[in-house]
Order: structure tokens, then sequence, then C-alpha cells
């Protein structure tokens, strides 16, 4: 780490994940944390658990994605923000030069992208519908009293999983109370469940899209072997869940901070304080026009470091005015 | 004495024919009146009023009216059938002045006929009230203008120039800054859901500052259109959707980079024509990005999937990321 790091934050709805990597590539640290609503409050966690090691070395470049990319790279002086697609796909190039497809389940949102030659051709993503994510199985291991670390090993041990209807979350969890009133051993049902996700994912994400060897399995879901298992029986072949599953976003983040890095001299980042530092986040309705914006301003110290979610950019522009 | 005001919703077809209405009107001695850009109290008052099934244009096209009613003492509601022979536009437009009517309750409308061969060339397509109220060589004078200037609009077009910016041309005489260059892209659509940037998040701009140049149907011909189209083994019975399958052909043609397809949610036509155009991309190895606007467009979303199609272009072209 002598030579100075790169950090890659991806801040998910559920999980915000934080990676500490080498210029070479490397990742060296990861934290990954529960965001539980509150994103500034897990990236302040989250930096903080580094320790004193990480906070000696320079700091090269900063990498932000995710859903709360725009707030948490406005706070913590990101040099790059891109959505989680592109940080998904270039992490999955990473850590496997080869991949041809990426299959990434995380908390809110599902997606999937096509690579072929090293380049991504196309990609999918979930629509409104949250069957299929993490945060389903989620609230259903929540229900069944199950840790969700054990979701999976107990899909596992199934031997005649049950057919659960998986096109909608709320059918299915109905389906699966049916089940468990019926009488069926728990592990079938979660082994049921599992196929349910795997397939709705299959036919609403992935529709249309060809999918080939080697295929990347990531985001948190990946940690349940219950769902890797139902996707190699369903796919035909199995799938490949990297090291760093967990943490790809916040990889790819990282990674593409270091490609940028000809574009910006020295990082933005405003160093680690920011964990101290009170953080004021604040909305209203912009009344300067029919329009009715809701913006976002962020406070920090009581100066005002960034604003967004206005159509015109008058309180987008206080954004270059604080950082640029 | 005072100039009666013509209030022009500017919703629909009128990224089409606004121009044209606007001159016609002038000609007449009137005032036209052209409603403001749509913002959120426009598609609010839409939402509100319309029928559930109606598509979303045509719920902002209500909110214009709803909102402008006050400001004019006539309102111009189209009534399009077809604007080309064998073709028709969709249904719902037909019935656009009685849906209007239920809406705004008034009875100031001034319907504008829009029917095979004679949109341009024919008093029978004119209001009545118009017909009746000025001596018929005016009205002929002032409709052979707006004819003049409609097609001068096409030509500022296909020129390259994006409709807002041939209005301000024609109308103003303002001749916009550009800056060329930068790798072409093609967005596609009806083009009430292309140059209405409120209900499409400004994805013109948002293009525009990836650094693309964009191209839009409005900058093909008809002519060309219907000869990229000879081939079909069925013509096609919609108007918009022949442009939106003709014009990504014809982009194609042109090395766009990939192609962005913004439909209306509940647009009826349009589920054949974007099947029609997904096939088409997955043959030709044209990326291809299609997004669904509706009321409850998530910007989150919309924002990212754009900007993860931009990176994908580029990355596939080796421009530089940023």
């Amino acid at each position: 780490m002598r030579s100075g790091v790169f950090f890659g934050v991806d801040v998910g709805s559920v999980s915000t994940n934080l990676v500490v990597m080498t210029p070479g590539g490397e990742v060296v640290k990861k934290v990954y944390l529960r965001t539980e609503g509150n994103p500034v409050a897990a990236v302040q966690k989250a930096f903080t658990q580094l320790g004193g090691d990480v906070a000696k070395t320079k700091v090269l470049g900063v990498g932000v994605t995710g859903s709360g990319r725009q707030l948490i790279g406005a706070i913590l002086g990101a040099d790059v923000i891109k959505n989680e697609i592109t940080a998904h796909g270039v992490a999955a190039l990473q850590a496997e030069p080869k991949v041809r497809t990426v299959v990434e389940i995380g908390g809110q949102d599902s997606k999937i992208i096509i690579i072929r030659d090293g380049v991504a051709v196309d990609f999918g993503m979930n629509t409104v519908c949250a069957a299929g994510t993490g945060s389903f199985l989620d609230q259903q291991a929540n229900r069944l009293n199950l840790p969700i670390s054990e979701f999976g090993a107990l899909a596992l041990r199934a031997r005649h999983p049950v057919r659960i209807a998986g096109r909608c979350s709320v059918f299915a969890e109905s389906d699966m109370i049916h089940k468990q009133q019926m009488g069926h051993p728990l592990e079938d049902i979660v082994a049921g469940l599992c196929t349910a996700l795997v397939r709705n994912y299959l036919n609403n994400v992935a529709k249309g899209k060809e999918i080939e060897p080697p295929v990347l399995f990531q985001g948190g879901v990946a940690a349940n072997a219950g769902i890797k298992k139902a996707f190699e029986e369903e796919l035909g072949f199995p799938v490949i869940v990297p090291e760093h599953h967990d943490v790809m976003g916040a990889w790819g983040a990282a990674l593409l901070a270091r490609e940028e890095r000809a574009n910006y001299q020295t990082s933005r980042f405003r160093g680690l304080q920011f964990c101290e530092e009170e953080i004021k986040i604040s909305s209203f309705e912009c009344p300067d026009c029919a329009n009715r914006c809701e913006v976002i301003t962020v406070m920090v110290a009581g100066a005002k470091i960034s604003g967004w979610g206005d159509r015109c950019g008058k309180w987008q522009r206080i954004n270059t005015a604080a950082t640029g | 004495m005072r100039r009666i005001k013509i209030g022009i919703p500017r919703a629909l077809l009128y990224y089409w024919y606004g121009p044209a209405w606007q001159v016609f009107f002038q000609e007449l001695g009137l005032t036209p009146l052209v409603s403001g850009p749509t913002g959120k109290a426009i598609l609010d008052a839409g939402v509100k009023t319309a029928v559930d099934e109606v598509c979303l244009p045509v719920k902002v096209f209500l909110g214009h009216c709803l909102t402008m009613q006050t400001r004019c003492d006539r309102l111009l509601t189209p009534r399009y059938i077809s604007v080309n022979k064998d073709e028709f536009i969709c249904p719902k437009f037909m019935g656009l002045p009685e849906m209007t009517r239920q809406a705004v309750g008034s009875g100031r409308q001034l319907i504008w006929k829009s029917d095979q061969h004679c949109h341009w060339d024919s008093l029978k397509a004119l209001p009545p009230e118009i017909i009746s109220g000025f001596p018929r060589n005016r009205v002929m004078k002032s409709l052979k203008k707006a004819k003049a200037a409609l097609e001068a609009y096409q030509l500022l077009m296909q020129g390259g120039l994006l409709p807002a910016e041939a209005e301000a041309a024609l109308l103003q005489g303002r001749t916009p800054e550009r800056t060329e260059g930068g790798p072409l892209i093609g967005l596609i659509g009806h083009p009430y859901c292309l140059y209405d940037a409120f209900i499409n998040l400004g994805a013109v701009q948002l293009l525009q500052g990836q650094g693309f140049k964009v191209m839009v149907p409005e900058m093909f011909p008809a002519r060309q259109i219907t000869m990229e189209l000879r081939n079909l083994s069925k013509p096609l019975f919609w108007t918009l959707g022949q442009r939106i399958l003709g014009t990504f052909r014809l982009m194609w043609e042109k090395g766009v980079a990939g192609v962005v397809y913004l439909s209306a949610f509940a647009c009826g036509p349009e589920a054949l024509i974007s099947e029609m155009v997904k096939r088409e991309s997955k043959a030709k190895g044209l990326p291809l990005l299609k997004l669904d606007l509706d009321e409850h467009s998530g910007e989150a979303g919309f924002i990212t999937r754009m900007e993860a199609f931009l990176d994908l272009l580029k990355r596939k072209r080796g421009y530089s990321c940023v």
C-alpha cells in the first residue's frame, strides 16, 4: 500500500461496500455493511472500520457507485461517480477476463450484463418489481425465523423442492405459507423459493438475452449456495462465484477511478475526517417554476456542498463551485 | 379591436405541425398562443382528468388544454385521422376533440381535421368556424402560407436541426449555435415522446451532454422512410410506427453507435413496432436501449440505464469514458 490506494464505494439499498485497492487492481481490504436506510452513516462506519494503516496511505482516487452514489459522491469528494452496471461489468472483467455473462443480484435490483470479447454489449435490469432480488429473500428468511446466512445451506439439503409461484413476491409469500400449512419440510420450501427466484430472474431480467458461459454470479445473493445451485440446474452449466462477489460494485468503482486517473491529477477525496463531521441532508420543493422539483441539498459543517434533483441545474451548479 | 386568441397545446403532433398552425392563424389576423413547455402542473392536471386507458402523451395534451384554456378564446384540438394515403394515426387521436370536450368542458374548441390527402390542401379539413368566418380567398392564401411554412420546417429538420431549433429558425429567424462532432447516436420514438423534455427527463440534452450527436426521426424525409420499408411483407398500418421502424433502419445505415428508443407506456401500436425494432437490432448487431415513459418514471432507474448504455457504447468503440 506504500504507493497509495484507490477507494471504491458501492452504496446500495441493502448493503454499503467499501474496498481498498492497490494501483495494481488488487483488493487489499473490504468492508460489507448493511445500509439500514442511512447511507451516510453506513459509509462513515465503513471508513471508520478501515483502521489506522489505511488512514496514513496516499489516496490516489475514489470511485462511487450504487443507488446512493450521488449523495455519497458529494460527501466523499469522489473522483468518479458511475452507474452500477458499468461498475459491475468492469469488475467482472477484472476477475475473469473471459467472462461472457454477468448475473448480479443485489438488494433492490438485479441485472444481467452480456459481455463479448471483453466488451459489454447488452444489459438488462429488473423493472419496478423486486420479486427475485435480495430483499425478498431477506424478508422470507425473516418470516421463517432463519438467519439469511443459513438460507443457502438449508436449501442444499432439500430432497424434493416444492414449486413456488415466483412471478410476484406477494403471491410467492402466500404460496409459501400454503405449502407450510400443507406440511412440506422447510428445506424443500426454501429450495423451491430459490428455484422460483431464479426462474423469475431468467424470465424477467434475462428475457431474450443469450446466457453463455463463463457466467459470473455476483452481488450479495451470490453468497447463497441454494440460488447458485438453482442457477446451475436451470442453465445446465456451472456458474462462477468470484472471490469478491459481495463487493464487485465497489471494486468496479475503484477500477473506474484508476482508469480515469489521467483526467484528474489529484484526488478530490475530502479525507477521513468526514467520518466525524456532522452531515445534514435536507430536501425541499423549489417554488421557482411550475416544475416544483424536489431538491436535495447537503450541508457539511454548516456549509452547503452539493445539491441535486432540479431540472434546471440551478441547485446543481453549487456542486462544481464547491468541488471543482 | 381585440384580436382573437387561438390556444395551441404544445403536445402530440404539435412537434410536426405547430409552426404551420401558428403561421396560418397569424395570416388570418388571429393571435396564436402556444402553451409553455410541459411541467409538473400540466402533467398533474392531465393525469387527474384523463381516463385511465389513454397513453401518457394524451394525458399531457389534456393537461396543456386545461392549463391554457382560460388564457385563450378558442382552443385548437386537432382530429388526426390520417396524414398519408392508406395509413392511419392512432385511434385515440381520432377521438381527441371529444376527449378534450369531456375534460375541458368548453364549447370553444376549434377542430382541425387531418384526413386522407386533405390536411393542408383542402378547406374541408379546416374548422367550420374558420371557413364561415373569413373570406374564402383569404383562408386559401393563409393555408398556402402555412403549407409553405410546414415544408420549410421539415426541410430545416432534414438539414439536421431538432424541432425546437427548426421552429425558432423559421418563426424567429434564430439560427442555433451547434457544436458539431461527436459520435452519432439515434433517438427514436413518437415525436411527442422525444421532444417533450419533461416527460423524457431531458433525454436529448442528456445525450448531447455526454458528447453524442443526436439523430432523430424528423431528420429523414417521409419519402426515404417509405422506400426503406418497401421490403416488409405487409405495409405497416400506422404512420408513426412506420417512422420508428424506417428511421431505425436509416440511422443504422448512417452508422449510429447505438439507438435509444423512448416509448410511451400504454401505447398500443408501439407494442408491435418495438418488437420489430428489437428483432432488427439484434440481427444488425446495433445496440438498442428501450425505455418506457410513464407518469411514474423513476428518474433513478431511467438515468442509470441511460448512463450504462452510453458507457457501453463508448467502451465498445474505445472512446474515453468521460
